[in-house]
């Protein structure tokens, strides 16, 4: 069994990289592997935008995240400095700026340390089943 | 400990992606994570000496480059192969990266547990 780190640094309405990302995260799951988290850097913190709206007809990619968040227990990490020069505002973020909050509540507003650590921590503890995938 | 390679592929400052390698690699590097920092294809013209930013009123990214070293990132190449390619001259570049071959970079990314391209 592996563990999967994934890095989405693409929008969500730009690029259908953040699609094949959930479905990679989907087929990893179904065949034993687990998640350790989902990561956005870059463009990709727009996953965690709530003010972005669907064209009609078409599923956001924000319900799919959070769903998927529901289902499985993984944790949605977005990055903070990232998502602050990007309009995606944490609720500290918004409230020091006196603006409104954008980031949904599926998603943890985290430093990129944090992510580095878990890389950190766990490569040292199980060597080889841990692996990175950037999106 | 952990070995993260960096890539970094693009020309400064027409995108964030040289910017966001950068902050990537000094975010890891703080909790301690070995960084390796490699400028392939296009993105060795972020080491071009002669770069003024600030009519663009952006951070220098050759400054933030030449910064690395100073929190514990040494590890700084280019791929000569690259170089030749876009008839850049290693005199033009900061002595900060110093040049390896494509096979190098292949050991690098062997080497790794983990690597982002940029």
């Amino acid at each position: 069994m592996k563990k999967f780190l994934i890095f989405v640094t693409r929008s969500p309405f730009d690029s259908l990289n953040g699609q094949t990302a959930l479905s990679f995260c989907k087929a990893a799951i179904a065949l034993g592997h687990e998640i350790e988290q989902v990561f956005f850097y870059q463009q990709g913190v727009q996953h965690a935008n709530v003010d972005i709206q669907p064209t009609s007809g078409e599923k956001t990619m924000l319900s799919q995240w959070v769903a998927f968040s529901e289902q499985t227990k993984t944790s949605l990490n977005v990055c903070v400095t990232a998502s602050i020069k990007r309009g995606v505002l944490s609720v500290e973020d918004a409230t020091d700026i006196q603006s409104h909050s954008n980031v949904h509540d599926a998603f943890n507003p985290v430093g990129m340390a944090d992510y580095f650590s878990v890389l950190n921590t766990r490569a040292s503890s199980d060597v080889g089943s841990l692996v990175c995938m950037q999106f | 400990m952990t070995k993260l390679l960096i890539i970094s592929t693009q020309p400064p400052y027409v995108s964030s992606a040289s910017q966001d390698a950068l902050e990537a690699a000094l975010a890891a590097s703080n909790v301690g994570v070995e960084v390796t920092f490699v400028f392939s294809q296009q993105g060795l013209y972020q080491l071009l000496e002669s770069q003024n930013s600030t009519y663009l009123q952006k951070r220098s990214i050759a400054k933030q480059i030449k910064a690395l070293p100073l929190y514990d990132i040494e590890a700084i190449y280019y791929v000569k192969e690259d170089m030749t390619e876009l008839m850049l001259s290693s005199h033009a570049l900061t002595s900060t990266a110093k040049p390896i071959d494509t096979d190098v970079l292949q050991q690098l990314c062997a080497a790794s547990n983990a690597i982002l391209r940029f």
